[in-house]
């Protein structure tokens, strides 16, 4: 990232105060999977002492998704059976989807429909990783699909005016969201959910992916993997139109994706052999229809306790209490420079 | 620790300078433990009675007491903080040494790879390292395949194969063994009998793909008496990388056998294309020579026929001309088995129905000479009424001259040849058994191996046997021996009867062109049929003249 956007950025991410931090489980649980001498039974006791977090966990993994003959019933079980990094990244994704569900914030922005295009590009990522041959990222892949688009929440969430003013641009010229985004605020929601990523401590794969989800190519040469891996399975979810992850115009082609998993062709026709996974695709989000509906129940209980008490009492360490306020400084702050802006 | 406690107590030393005075003087250092007791004592029986120890005064003690007590602390809290530290480091130094010692075995494992190209001694090598760093009962290798047919045990250990071979097969029934192998990583499992039976230590299964290249070739699976929740991260990536490279090196080792098996056909081939050449340049020269023969046979043929019309009266000359006019008939006689013979081994000769008596003579007469030569009889036994065959005429009478010429070497002093056919069901039976040497019991099986030759230093190529046996191949038949020694060997051919309708067998032809070309071999049996026994090779170039 040059010099000048790296101030943007700054700029952009000092003025956001009561960023939802992840659960103190969830930190734990990324420590605890670093360690090769972690075994089982250490992330069993620590997530089971999470109830509704067990309770997710092992819905999702007796889920159609993963298809295992017999039934998991202990989290040790998921564990061994679905193995470590898969855990982890459940414990993370369901994680992330419960932090940032809340309602009313945001009208241009229809949150089922992004966590259903979130929710896909997790699925086409594990996908692709398994059809493209890159198994190591199987686990990993999947969290990363969900969590690549993370930084329009967080626009959407703290930037509400910028961020309506992006969308319409977004419509009325017809641009990429990516675009519309560099316009208005002069960084773009990859580089915001990179932030977010780092500030999260998320292992670097994962912040690399939601970071170069666009331009994979210009990721650290050995490690751009999973971007591209994540570049791709954007560019398959929103061919097959499942979710809505803002705009219709298609993100264009980094050929460098294809080229990271050595395929050499003229990019226009390689990118069909991307697109023919398409029912394939589809098929696998029926299996998936769990976390869609983990997605669901979320958005429906933060409405549901955002209508019985605007001071959401018992949410552990997301200052709520503090976000009217924050929006407000955002606003006086004069983020966007009207000049930088779209006309 | 215990240096700066040493050293502490070496202060107190004769050499030390005596204390200023009891106010200023910086407390005598004493050890720890002593310290400690001292403290205790003061603290029991007043400062007096330890003052002399101390060598201070009295009036002082109180307060060196207190200044002892908290240096007491302060060194007990720092020795703590060093036995912390110490625990620290030691335990860092474990987890190093483990790390070591997993490191070195995945590359003794690689060593192993990269030095083996058998597949045995991979697997073999695969369970040895294993249990090193996850001990298991018993283990066990199965293959899968495509088709999706029930895994096989391809190499095992441990106490109780066939029991783990039961659990594996229900397992795959279960669908689980096909769910870790589209997982592509080691999956653990209870083992359920193991847990609903009381009183039994708790086991289970690790289930380790072996993929190549995406595709998968076996399962590596251990059974092992222990928790499932005692498994690490690091052991079971460690499996993984060793299911890795064990993969590779199969996939390896298969290539390898691959190339060699390519190697030895090439080679092979070769030299059939060498001897093919040679041989046909001589097949062709054989031909020619035959009928610029020929011509001058029937010219002279005709003027004996003549002459003998002519002479009825003289009986001396009468007969004369009758011994040449036989001699003449049967020098035409050969050259028309010659001619006949190049005429079928055109390589892309026809199949057609044919007599097997016929072919029978015809070979016959082409070897006859070196057989009477060799005081070998020949007895023949066909039934009249055998049902016509169906193939390649001059590659089969190839074959049946490489059996006469193979016998003939097999009896250097002469003997008997008998060649009987008889019909058995659909197929008729054809046998050439001689009264010779017989073939060892472990020559046997090698029998029809190419450039297999008991008499490499008398010429032999061992190609007649093999180019045989691939003729009578595509002729649908087999070809096998029956041998007793010191009674001779049988060879048995058996070749099916065709049926009624069908002519000629063009689909036949492309199958045909794996052996090299008929005429080639037909001279070669001539000189290369009869590799494997006997000693003498008689006057072979010369049996494809026409001097009989």
């Amino acid at each position: 990232m040059d010099e000048a956007k790296q101030q943007r950025l700054k700029k952009v991410t000092q003025s956001i105060i009561g960023l939802p931090t992840l659960p103190a489980v969830v930190t734990q649980l990324i420590g605890l999977i670093d360690n090769p001498k972690t075994s089982a039974r250490n992330v069993a006791q620590l997530i089971s002492a999470d109830q509704a977090l067990t309770a997710k966990i092992l819905k999702l993994a007796n889920s159609a998704f993963y298809g295992f003959p017999r039934e998991i019933a202990t989290v040790d079980l998921a564990v061994v059976v679905l193995g470590f990094e898969t855990v982890k990244n459940l414990g993370l994704s369901v994680s992330v989807l419960e932090r940032f569900s809340s309602a009313g914030e945001n009208t241009h922005f229809d949150r089922q429909k992004f966590w259903e295009h979130s929710i896909a590009c997790g699925v086409a990522a594990k996908l692709l990783a398994e059809k493209l041959q890159y198994r190591s990222f199987s686990g990993e892949a999947f969290a990363a699909g969900i969590l690549h688009d993370i930084g329009k929440l967080i626009l959407s969430r703290y930037f509400p005016v910028d961020f309506k003013q992006i969308i319409d641009l977004m419509e009325e010229g017809d641009l990429y969201i990516g675009k519309a985004e560099e316009d208005v605020i002069g960084v773009t929601h990859a580089d915001v959910g990179g932030w977010l990523a780092q500030r999260w401590n998320l292992p670097d794969q994962l912040e690399d992916a939601i970071k170069f989800h666009h331009a994979p190519g210009r990721a650290v040469p050995g490690r751009n993997e999973l971007p591209s891996l994540i570049h791709l399975a954007d560019l398959l979810c929103r061919r097959e139109r499942i979710g809505d992850a803002g705009g219709e115009r298609l993100p264009s082609l980094d050929p460098a994706a294809l080229r990271t998993f050595g395929i050499h062709d003229e990019p226009k026709v390689a990118i069909k052999r991307i697109f023919a996974y398409g029912d394939e695709l589809q098929a696998a989000m029926e299996r998936a229809e769990a976390f869609s509906s983990i997605a669901r129940s979320s958005e429906e209980d933060a409405e549901a306790s955002a209508g019985q008490a605007p001071n959401e009492p018992a949410s552990d360490d997301v200052a709520d209490g503090d976000e009217a306020q924050v929006q407000t400084a955002v606003s006086d702050s004069g983020l966007t420079d009207p000049s930088e802006s779209h006309p | 620790m215990s240096g700066e406690v040493d050293g502490l107590y070496a202060a107190s030393g004769p050499d030390d300078p005596p204390p200023d005075g009891p106010q200023n003087a910086p407390p005598p250092p004493l050890p720890l433990d002593r310290l400690r007791e001292l403290v205790d004592l003061v603290k029991e029986s007043g400062p007096e009675d330890v003052g002399w120890e101390l060598g201070v005064h009295v009036e002082g003690m109180e307060e060196a007491v207190k200044e002892f007590s908290v240096r007491v602390q302060a060194l007990e809290q720092e020795n703590r903080q060093l036995q912390d530290r110490l625990t620290r480091g030691h335990e860092q130094y474990e987890q190093l040494r483990e790390s070591m010692n997993e490191l070195l075995n995945l590359h003794q494992l690689s060593e192993t790879i990269s030095t083996s190209f058998r597949i045995e001694d991979i697997l073999d090598s695969l369970m040895d390292l294993s249990d090193r760093f996850v001990p298991y009962e018993t283990c066990g290798v199965f293959s899968l395949d495509e088709e999706g047919n029930k895994p096989e045990v391809e190499a095992s250990r441990g106490q109780d194969v066939p029991a783990l071979q039961v659990r594996v097969r229900s397992h795959w029934e279960d669908g689980i063994i096909d769910w870790v192998m589209r997982e592509r990583r080691p999956v653990v499992i209870d083992d359920i009998d193991a847990l609903s039976s009381e009183a039994v230590q708790p086991r289970c299964f690790v289930m380790i793909p072996l993929i190549v290249g995406g595709k998968n070739v076996g399962i590596f699976i251990l059974h092992c008496a222990r928790e499932k929740d005692d498994f690490t991260l690091g052991e079971i990536q460690l499996l993984d990388v060793l299911a890795n490279q064990t993969a590779a090196a199969v996939s390896n080792s298969r290539h390898y056998s691959d190339l060699e098996s390519t190697h030895d056909q090439l080679v092979e081939s070769q030299q059939q294309l060498l001897i093919s050449a040679k041989q046909a340049a001589i097949g062709e020269l054989a031909g020619g020579v035959a009928h610029e023969v020929n011509n001058p046979l029937q010219i002279i043929l005709s003027r004996v026929q003549l002459m003998i019309a002519q002479n009825t009266d003289c009986e001396p000359v009468t007969k004369g001309l009758k011994l040449i006019e036989n001699n003449v008939r049967r020098i035409s006689k050969i050259i028309r088995a010659l001619l006949g013979f190049a005429g079928h081994n055109k390589a892309d000769a026809e199949w057609t129905r044919f007599d097997l008596n016929q072919a029978i003579q015809q070979a016959i007469a082409l070897v006859k000479h070196q057989l009477d030569a060799q005081a070998i009889e020949i007895d023949i036994d066909i039934p009249d009424d055998l049902p016509a065959l169906l193939g390649n005429i001059g590659e089969l009478e190839q074959v049946f001259i490489n059996l006469m010429l193979n016998a003939q070497n097999a009896m250097p002093k002469g003997g008997d040849l008998r060649i009987i056919a008889r019909v058995d069901g659909e197929e008729i039976e054809l046998r050439f058994s001689d009264s010779g040497t017989g073939v060892l019991p472990e020559h046997q099986d090698r029998l029809f191996e190419p450039f297999f030759t008991t008499r490499g230093d008398e010429g032999g190529t061992g190609l007649g046997l093999a180019v045989s046996y691939s003729i009578v191949e595509v002729h649908k038949g087999t070809l096998s021996i029956s041998s007793a020694s010191e009674q001779g060997a049988t060879f048995i051919i058996r070749l099916p009867v065709p049926s009624p309708g069908l002519e000629t067998s063009a689909s036949d032809a492309n199958l045909r062109h794996s052996i090299p070309s008929p005429l080639a071999r037909a001279v070669s049996a001539q000189g290369d049929s009869a590799d494997v026994r006997g000693e003498q090779a008689s006057n072979r170039d010369e049996s494809i003249h026409i001097d009989g």
